[in-house]
């Protein structure tokens, strides 16, 4: 299938600066140089949330332990993993930026992201208060929207197609019990 | 040794069921389905296959699950060498010598090559199982909590630190994955523990949410309008192209022999599953070459070797799982996570309890492999049109995949968003450099782990120094402290790990 709409991605979305630009580089660059330090704070923040929840608990002794005692250790070692992986990160600063081998890194897709969660959530709303037949269609027609090469017409097929897969396999084959509409 | 022939034997007489053989078929296709599409992994399969498995006898589970495994260890070959695209990290080195003999146009000759030396490494990591399994299950029958705990202790920093990325995160990943495993009750005093209120976490994280989410919805959030276009324009493959020549036979064989050994080495290493066994007999292979200079360029040996040691090694990977108890890697994890959800004990018993699970499976890993070989070399031709399926076309489907499968693990949507919120969570880590593999270890090891550590401690009174006077404990702990060695010595020489050679053109690159 032909991809009419490959033109757009140089229009970029409102809110990313647009592929190449030197703001998108320098944006890229400062998070791949500090997202250690974001990544060991966000697990020793983790780490503490553990540790206080955990002493929630009975903590007891080490000959019998409470229900608090295990995830207080292990709420301390990602605490102190997460300050480990923060600290030698900031120490080393914003030089050159390491990859390893094989890792690409790509600033989020917001159309893509947003489509896929909002197609999820559809799923989860549809299923709950209309059927599974609706929620199928609205997840898959939704998702599908979120790449940029994707005609209305082909997200509408697909949709069609696997609402037809759940009646077919899933409801009528497979004898899951759910609600169709 | 011939009680070992005659329980195969018997296991044979299991896999050959009617039921068991359909549904190891099964498992073995969608797994060489799964295998060849780009964009989708053996993890987000088997989780989406894993609440069918809720309904089916326990032997006819594993049989499937395991399939779908090695199954797309098969298909992810073809992927690398006809379109160059490491889509499964075992066969990323198969990339560099295999797309370039596909531009040669003698992709057929890697494709027959890569079927042969997959049979090869699989059949010796089968005989591997057969002889080894029982002798590590009499050993093991002989630990107490103490060892068990030490074991899993290894085990667990293994995992986490000889995967990708730096091994401080990849311990970091673990401890979280263990925090995720302490999720509901509490097993000894009955409280609730890190719900939050929630009802539905009181029975804790679903696996096929946690699964599904971290590998399934993480990465198409990553993958999203990020992947690079497909060009398929060598990737016309016949049936009479496969046929290697004598030449071609001559070089590939004894590589195939070295890849072998390499991974079946490889395989009895926790935590060095097979990813890392290819990656070391390519570089091995190119070594010991008289002419190193071919590889990179289209050299038979380097698809050979490489394959023959992820598929000896994959084999291989079920022998600490299923007699240990002990899983090597993510997928290990998870289908130990469907054995347990069958209400069976993972660990040194599991042989003498269940010999119908642990030889139909050994069985039907030969079985599989055979209708592998069988999938493979006469249906080429439809497995390479599927290479053709544009990624905006797999992703949604798979969504609904991952949805219905998800909520009919419990019949229930708060599974569903479960998964969202794992995924969401998940993308985050990615995005920050995580490797989130070893959550999953550290998931289904977790409550075992408390469980045991509790139970030594109960047992020695409180006294932490029964870890170091128990000599089978102590024995684990030492190479614990080997292990840390290794890598802060290599860490140090050198950054970057040391066992994976650059991927030659990563998946997910768009410019």
């Amino acid at each position: 299938m032909p991809s009419p709409s490959m033109g757009r991605d140089s229009l970029g979305v409102p809110g990313t600066p647009p592929k190449g630009s030197a703001r998108r580089d320098a944006l890229i660059h400062h998070f791949l140089s500090w997202r250690d330090v974001y990544g060991g704070s966000l697990l020793a923040a983790i780490g503490v949330g553990t540790v206080c929840i955990g002493s929630t608990h009975s903590i007891g002794t080490l000959f019998h332990m409470g229900a608090g005692y295990f995830p207080i250790i292990l709420g301390v070692l990602l605490t102190g993993l997460g300050c480990a992986i923060a600290v030698s990160a900031f120490l080393k600063g914003s030089g050159p930026v390491e990859m390893e081998p094989g890792e690409t890194f790509h600033l989020p897709d917001i159309r893509g992201c947003s489509a896929i969660i909002a197609g999820m959530l559809s799923f989860v709303l549809f299923a709950a208060y209309v059927g599974f037949a609706p929620a199928t269609f609205s997840l898959v027609f939704i998702s599908a929207m979120g790449d940029r090469t994707m005609s209305w017409k082909g997200a509408l097929g697909l949709a069609c197609l696997m609402t037809g897969i759940l009646i077919g396999l899933f409801w009528y084959a497979l004898q899951i019990p759910l609600q169709l509409w | 040794m011939l009680t070992a022939l005659n329980d195969l034997w018997g296991g044979f007489g299991v896999a050959l069921q009617p039921e068991n053989l359909f549904w190891c078929f099964v498992g073995v296709l969608f797994g060489n389905l799964v295998g060849v599409l780009p964009g989708m992994g053996v993890m987000a399969a088997i989780s989406v296959l894993l609440p069918l498995t809720f309904a089916m006898k326990p032997v006819a589970a594993i049989l499937m699950l395991a399939g779908i495994y090695y199954g797309a260890q098969y298909g992810g070959a073809i992927c690398s060498i006809l379109l160059n695209l490491p889509c499964h990290p075992p066969h990323a080195v198969t990339c560099l010598d295999g797309y370039p003999l596909t531009q040669q146009g003698r992709g057929g000759v890697a494709l027959g090559v890569t079927v042969i030396s997959s049979f090869v490494g699989a059949s010796f990591g089968i005989v591997e199982m057969i002889f080894f399994a029982p002798v590590l299950v009499a050993i093991a029958l002989k630990f107490g909590p103490a060892d068990i705990c030490s074991l899993m202790l290894l085990g667990l920093l293994a995992g986490a630190t000889l995967a990708k990325g730096s091994p401080l995160k990849g311990i970091a990943m673990t401890v979280l994955g263990l925090l995720l495993g302490l999720v509901g009750t509490d097993i000894n005093s009955g409280e609730p523990r890190f719900t939050f209120g929630i009802p539905e976490l009181m029975d804790g994280i679903e696996i096929v949410a946690l699964a599904l989410g971290i590998f399934g919805v993480a990465e198409f959030l990553k993958s999203v309008n990020n992947v690079k276009k497909i060009s398929t324009e060598h990737s016309r493959v016949s049936i009479a192209d496969m046929r290697p020549t004598k030449a071609d036979l001559k070089l590939a064989f004894p590589a195939m022999i070295r890849g072998t050994l390499i991974g079946s080495l490889c395989a009895l290493i926790p935590g060095t599953g097979p990813t890392i066994a290819s990656f070391v007999a390519y570089s091995t292979e190119k070594k010991i070459s008289k002419t190193p200079h071919r590889f990179g360029r289209g050299a038979i040996e380097g698809v050979a070797c490489p394959e023959a040691a992820t598929h000896s090694s994959v084999q291989g990977d079920f022998i600490p799982t299923m007699s240990l108890g002990i899983p090597g890697d993510a997928v290990m994890a998870l289908i130990l996570g469907a054995l347990i959800i069958q209400g069976i004990t993972p660990g040194p018993q599991l042989i003498t309890e269940h010999p119908d699970i642990f030889w139909g499976l050994v069985a039907s890993f030969w079985i599989g492999n055979i209708i592998l070989v069988v999938l493979n070399v006469p249906m080429i031709g439809i497995w390479v049109k599927l290479l053709t399926i544009p990624y905006r076309y797999l992703y949604p489907s798979a969504l609904f995949f991952i949805c219905i499968g998800v909520y009919s693990a419990n019949n229930d949507l708060f599974t569903v968003a479960q998964t969202l919120a794992v995924g969401i969570a998940g993308y985050v880590l990615l995005q920050l450099g995580f490797h989130p593999a070893p959550i999953m270890l550290g998931f289904v090891l977790g409550p075992r782990f408390e469980e045991t550590f509790r139970r030594a401690m109960l047992i020695s009174r409180g006294d932490l120094m029964t870890f170091l006077e128990r000599p089978i404990s102590a024995a684990f702990l030492f190479l614990v402290v080997v292990l840390i060695t290794v890598q802060v010595f290599l860490r140090l020489r050198k950054s970057g790990n040391p066992l994976v050679p650059p991927t030659p053109q990563p998946i997910g690159e768009l410019d």
